[in-house]
């Protein structure tokens, strides 16, 4: 019961604040309450109430939720709740739609992850896409813009998601994933071909990835963090249950994934390096993440898809650090141009460590958490044969410019100090901008150091996906 | 393979009358081929299936035609080119596809699989060969339908098709009210024209 109550808790606080209007402190506040409330409910339902975890597991299965995604939605809520603790300074006309929206989008999202029902799982991904499209717009202007491109390709997205649901339905004579038999292979590649465009158009997957950059680098920076670390996390942790309880999972698909995979990484890297806006090369960056997720799905072995689970969880982690860095930045500075920033280290130092921590994770370095998953994937690949082998090595040199990019950001932000130039005032920041960063840069090391205890946990559910 | 022609062409020559005629006209279409699906769900005995499209069916293109109303502006005309190639890519596609599942794709219903794969090659040609938002909101929707017909043929379940026609029109209505602040913006709900961001 106690994870209905986790999800419900962000919907109830989200009326709440629709409530309170246009009084945006009060919103804000039971925004934060809700959100802080859900994430110690959650954890305290993960790590001490084990004796309700059997009526958890049977309650969940009538409710058509899954405890296996629990982990993956335990993220989701507690990213959202740093999301919103950072949004109570940098948000300051919060208007009417603000909060209501953003808790819909988190508990939408766990819910989605939870979910194992075909119906289910499209009116969670509906109400989220469309809530997130209103909640684009926030900044006007040009965010009208990045709103349309985003609300149409992903209805378009949506509709394929649809299809392919349905066809699962008709082929599998059931609503419930856990339920699926096997079908006819002509019918799996349908369903898979579908399935992919859709849910991979709201990952961002390339030729679709068109609406990232302009979404992300105009919906305000906490609704960019959720959107590039979680939802996009989130969606391909979906694509993953969906796909993997098709039966039988045809190698063909597989290899379209994978190859479809390498060509996002490779956009993703070179986009990312040649930016200025730091947002949008953050953006780029996600696609070349969605990149290496996608690249475990079509590798499909048990390892890969451990490594893979794993990076979504790590790219919740390090993405939302690296987006929080940024809104920091932008909070304290009022730019968001590299070119406007310089010798930040000395003023910011927390950020500027919470952005390198973030950075390096993200480009694999060891120790950090980004690294084992990402050796995990590559190892998978290099295992699998075939032309695995060689599309891992091309995905590991493709992420090259990435890293290099990060490198570039990190030098001329915070460390290169034009004299010639006036260096950018830079403002307090609140501790609720701060503590999430300190959370997720410890988070990442920790991940990294002591990675064993996630790791098993996803291989019991990566071996349960493969059926083994 | 000739029912897959008659198909082809048939669908073909629909998709190019809602593509070339003025957005009004169009979204009339639309709510004709959302008629004709609900009296299709009717001979199917989906009773709820047919009553939620009559009356959503309804609503969306009421909504699509009140953004046309607020939206007044030159209509960009379509080009030839793009409108062509689209429709010999989807007639190939259409080919492709029936050819290679046969009768097993998708439904074992040769026929009504058929009229599937050409709603699909409606919905595709207007999706790459339109530019106006509510135009492209159009080619959702038929998308949408394809959903619609696959529920009252193989699943029939109310659930899912009270599920579907109520996002149908939440879909509607977020994206016609996003066109609207378009056009107070830019003057314009011509994607072509909205071009202050680099995708």
């Amino acid at each position: 019961m106690y994870v209905v109550y986790t999800l419900a808790i962000p919907l109830i606080a989200s009326a709440i604040c629709a409530l309170f209007g246009r009084k945006t402190k009060m919103a804000a506040y039971a925004a934060v309450t809700g959100m802080t409330l859900s994430a110690v409910l959650f954890t305290a339902n993960l790590f001490f109430a084990t004796s309700a975890t059997a009526g958890l597991d049977s309650f969940a299965t009538t409710a058509g939720l899954s405890t296996v995604g629990l982990m993956v939605a335990y993220v989701v809520i507690v990213i959202g709740t740093l999301v919103t603790w950072f949004s109570l300074p940098y948000i300051k006309n919060a208007g009417r739609i603000y909060y209501p929206l953003l808790l819909i989008i988190i508990s939408t999202t766990a819910a989605a992850v939870l979910s194992t029902n075909v119906a289910t799982l499209y009116i969670f991904l509906e109400i989220g896409t469309l809530s997130t499209a209103i909640l684009v717009t926030y900044r006007k202007g040009r965010a009208f813009e990045a709103a349309t491109k985003f609300v149409v390709l992903n209805s378009i997205g949506s509709s394929f998601t649809l299809i392919a649901l349905i066809l699962m339905f008709l082929n599998y004579g059931t609503l419930n994933i856990g339920s699926f038999g096997s079908t006819s292979s002509n019918a799996v590649l349908l369903i898979s071909l579908f399935l992919f465009i859709g849910l991979g158009t709201k990952i961002g997957v390339v030729p679709m990835h068109s609406w990232v950059p302009d979404t992300y680098g105009e919906a305000p920076t906490p609704v960019s963090t959720f959107l590039a670390g979680t939802v996009k996390a989130a969606t391909a942790f979906i694509l993953i249950r969906f796909l993997f309880a098709l039966h039988p999972v045809l190698d063909v698909v597989l290899l379209f994934i994978a190859v479809t995979a390498v060509l996002t990484v490779g956009v993703g890297a070179f986009m990312a390096y040649t930016q200025k806006d730091l947002k949008r090369f953050l953006a780029y960056s996600s696609i070349e993440q969605a990149g290496i997720i996608l690249f475990a799905v079509g590798i499909g072995s048990s390892a890969a898809l451990t490594g893979g689970i794993f990076q979504i969880i790590n790219n919740m982690v390090m993405k939302s650090l690296v987006f929080l860095c940024v809104g920091a930045i932008i909070a304290a500075t009022k730019q968001r141009n590299v070119g406007g920033l310089g010798g930040l280290v000395t003023k910011m130092p927390i950020v500027a460590g919470g952005f390198l921590i973030g950075a390096l994770a993200l480009s694999g370095i060891p120790p950090l958490n980004g690294f084992i998953s990402e050796y995990l994937i590559l190892q998978a690949g290099f295992d699998k044969g075939g032309f695995y082998p060689a599309l891992s090595v091309a995905l590991l040199v493709l992420t090259f410019p990435m890293f290099a990019g990060y490198i570039k950001v990190f030098q001329r932000v915070f460390l290169t100090v034009d004299h010639k130039k006036e260096a950018p005032g830079v403002s307090y920041l609140s501790i609720y901008i701060i503590l999430p960063i300190i959370i997720l840069s410890v988070l990442c090391v920790l991940m990294g150091i002591f990675p064993t205890a996630i790791v098993d946990q996803i291989n019991k559910l990566s071996l349960a996906l493969l059926g083994g | 393979m000739e029912t897959v022609l008659a198909f082809g062409i048939l669908w073909v020559i629909c998709a190019i009358l809602i593509v070339i005629l003025s957005d009004k006209w169009a979204t009339v279409a639309l709510l004709a081929l959302n008629l004709i699906i609900a009296a299709f769900l009717l001979t199917e005995n989906d009773l709820i299936g047919a009553l939620v499209k009559a009356a959503l069916g309804i609503v969306s293109p009421i909504i699509i035609l009140l953004a046309i109303a607020r939206t007044k502006q030159p209509r960009p005309r379509f080009g030839t080119l793009p409108l062509m190639s689209a429709a010999l890519l989807t007639l190939a596609l259409s080919y492709l596809v029936a050819f290679s599942a046969q009768s097993q794709f998708p439904l074992g219903r040769t026929t009504e699989s058929y009229a599937l794969v050409a709603l699909f090659g409606i919905a595709f040609l207007i999706l790459v060969s339109q530019r106006s938002i509510l135009k492209l909101l159009l080619g959702i929707l038929v998308l949408e339908n394809i959903g619609t017909l696959l529920i009252a043929w193989g699943a029939n379940t109310a659930l899912l098709s009270v599920v579907a026609e109520v996002f149908v029109v939440l879909i509607t209505l977020t994206i016609a009210l996003i066109a609207l602040m378009d056009f107070a913006e830019y003057g314009s709900i011509d994607g072509s024209e909205l071009t202050n961001l680099r995708g």
